[in-house]
């Protein structure tokens, strides 16, 4: 029991930590994402519009953690959406249980990079509609077994004068 | 009495043949299959069943001929060229019968002949008196008496036709024929009865998605799954040497096109691949047409080692399309210094495709994109010096996706390829090669494939420079005056250009 509840505060204060660095956690990946997705001084809201809902699917070998989320826009009108590659318009921020970012592997390092080459598209979203995406974790991060992880996911999207923020998570995986 | 039992026994025999013999389709040559003389009965039939002919003969007497008879038969089983297949014999008080048998070959006369005989059973003793003239004997003349002077066979149907011998009055009472003698040889010869088939010439029947189509002109539409069934005659019969032509080459036709898809998300493995059409010796075949036009399929193989062949002809339809793709802007810095782009997709998108289509009659269908890189090449200018990036393969998600504001009869599309500058990047340049497929599935049939229909190749490079914090272009080359083209090939890869995957420059 004694056991257990230390587990449960470790969890509790990762999470804390987490939530903590994480504006200021993996600065290349915050750097990126702050250029790429045109963050600006404006105040950012959260999104009353969108919804993301994310799970993961954990392959038992550890070959396969899959992030997969949809984009919901739950409002009552359309919504415009300027789609580039997942690695662009999403910020996916793993930590470790100490609150630590988990880096990126080579392979993770090329699709990062890569993304800053992908084209862009204009998708509007209906009421109701949702954009499904994924992505393989597990080749893109250095993740270890046996060890617990926690997943953050969200995206801002840009309005006319102003930015609103989506999020999902935090998702909590156990690696075998 | 006979007459019934003989029926009954042919009855049966062929009502066996017959319920099982719906494929065997033999030809009954002629017919000399029964006889009937007095007292006597005899018969031969022959059938075709599973591969296996059966003959059958039988002689039958009635009943009150088999009081000085008994009945026989021999049945034999020649093929046309006389060759003795089977034989077999029997004799009975009533029925004699018997069934012969050997495999089938097609196309090949089989003769069942029976051959029937009847066996004179009782014979009689003529009883004489001497001396010759003496009269009369009714023992008062002591010079006369009675002696046994032969043994006779009845024949009172006179079946023989030899000449009787002697025979008194008593006699009578076994028949109505003039008493024959036969004294060395007791079975008598009717004659022979026959029955002859021909059985179906070897035969094959091509079947496509199992309809048979031997013959035929079937119209067909490419991406329709050409399974191509064989069915033999006789069915049991060993096929060797089978061999499908099929016209055409590989970009005409192929045993498939896969495509591994990736997520939604392009950072999993994914491939395209063509497999070519390479078996042709099984008896069955499956491909998918390309290309259009009229095409004879043939089918040869040997059965039971006689040579067959059997052919269709396919009117193969391909639909028409047309890609049109426009360019209406420029490179140009955007979204508040931070992209290099070609158009804006809020806007107006660098290239816009749309097409038309027209499906043959008859045939329904739909049309898809598909973009792949040949190359998308990058630089980045950053504090620590270049990052440069050599991707190619599918260009992110398969199918690629439509514009919110397409309809289906344009199917509009875009692209707008651009390069996002990292903060501390100082410098950017790409080069874009890239081709969009447009492909076309049909309705038709089973498990039909995406085909393509037309191409389109575009390329795009620009350089972009940055000072202070001013992002500059330095160099450009837009796409402009795009065509398509008609095409078979597919498009393939085997990687995602999202993926990190590096290429070759």
């Amino acid at each position: 029991m004694v056991i257990k509840k230390r587990w449960q505060l470790a969890i509790c204060l990762a999470v804390a930590i987490f939530s903590a660095i994480r504006v200021f956690g993996d600065s290349k990946i915050l750097r990126t994402w702050e250029a790429t997705q045109g963050r600006s001084n404006t105040q950012i809201a959260k999104s009353k519009r969108l919804a993301i809902r994310a799970v993961v699917d954990h392959h038992p070998d550890n070959a396969t953690l899959t992030l997969k989320w949809s984009l919901k826009n739950v409002s009552k009108e359309d919504i415009r959406l300027i789609e580039s590659s997942v690695l662009r318009d999403y910020r996916i921020l793993i930590v470790d249980r100490y609150g630590k970012p988990v880096p990126l592997t080579q392979e993770g390092e090329r699709a990062f990079q890569v993304s800053f080459f992908s084209s862009r598209r204009l998708v509007v979203l209906r009421p109701g509609e949702e954009l499904k995406r994924e992505i393989n974790l597990a080749s893109l991060y250095h993740l270890k077994p046996s060890n617990v992880y926690i997943i953050n996911l969200d995206r801002q999207i840009a309005t006319q004068d102003a930015s609103e923020q989506v999020r999902a998570g935090p998702i909590r995986v156990t690696l075998r | 009495m006979k007459k019934s039992l003989i029926c009954a026994a042919l009855l049966i025999f062929i009502s066996c043949l017959a319920a099982t013999r719906s494929n065997a389709q033999q030809i009954y040559l002629f017919s000399q299959s029964s006889c009937e003389q007095d007292g006597v009965d005899c018969a031969s039939s022959i059938g075709l069943y599973g591969g296996t002919i059966y003959g059958y003969s039988a002689t039958e007497v009635d009943y009150w001929t088999s009081d000085d008879y008994s009945a026989y038969v021999d049945g034999q089983l020649y093929d046309q060229n006389g060759t003795l297949l089977d034989n077999e014999w029997d004799e009975e008080d009533f029925i004699a019968q018997v069934y012969t048998s050997t495999s089938a070959n097609p196309g090949t006369v089989y003769t069942e002949v029976g051959y029937h005989d009847v066996i004179a059973r009782y014979y009689y003793e003529d009883i004489g008196r001497g001396p010759e003239g003496c009269s009369p004997c009714d023992g008062c003349n002591t010079d006369c008496y009675y002696f046994y002077d032969n043994w006779y066979w009845s024949d009172p149907f006179g079946f023989s036709f030899m000449n009787g011998g002697y025979f008194g009055s008593w006699e009578n009472v076994y028949g109505f024929g003039p008493p024959a003698e036969i004294e060395n040889d007791e079975t008598v010869y009717l004659g022979q009865t026959s029955q002859s088939l021909q059985t179906p010439a070897a035969k094959v029947d091509i079947r496509l998605n199992g309809n048979s189509v031997t013959g035929q002109t079937v119209s067909v539409i490419v991406g329709q799954k050409m399974n191509l069934t064989t069915s033999v005659q006789p069915s049991n019969g060993t096929v060797t040497n089978s061999q499908w032509t099929v016209p055409g080459g590989d970009f005409d036709r192929i045993a498939n096109y896969v495509v591994v898809p990736p997520p939604q998300g392009g950072y999993t493995p994914t491939s395209a691949t063509v497999t070519n059409l390479t078996t042709l010796t099984n008896s069955s075949v499956d491909f998918y047409w390309i290309t259009g036009g009229s095409r004879t399929v043939q089918y040869s193989c040997k059965i039971n080692n006689n040579a067959v062949q059997a052919q269709v002809t396919l009117n193969v339809q391909r639909p028409t399309a047309t890609i049109t793709a426009a360019t209406n802007s420029s490179t140009q810095i955007a979204s508040q210094q931070t992209v290099l782009e070609l158009g804006d997709p809020a806007l107006t998108p660098g290239i816009v495709f749309t097409r038309t289509l027209s499906i043959p009659s008859g045939f329904s269908g739909s049309t898809q994109w598909v973009q792949v890189f040949t190359h998308k090449n990058g630089t980045l200018t950053g504090p620590n010096g270049d990052t440069i990036l050599h991707t190619c393969g599918l260009d992110g998600l398969y199918p690629y996706l439509l514009d919110s504001d397409a309809t289906a009869t344009n199917l509009k599309t875009s692209d707008s390829p651009n390069v996002g500058f990292p903060q501390t990047a100082t410098g950017a340049s790409t080069d874009y090669s890239a081709t969009m497929w447009l492909l076309f599935r049909p309705t038709t049939g089973t498990n039909p494939i995406w085909v393509p229909l037309r191409k389109l190749s575009w390329s795009w490079s620009a350089a972009a420079s940055k000072s202070g914090s001013t992002w500059t272009i330095t160099s450009h080359s837009d796409p402009h005056n795009l065509s398509d083209s008609g095409t078979t090939d597919f498009p393939l890869w085997a990687v995602n250009a999202d993926s990190g995957q590096q290429c070759s420059p």
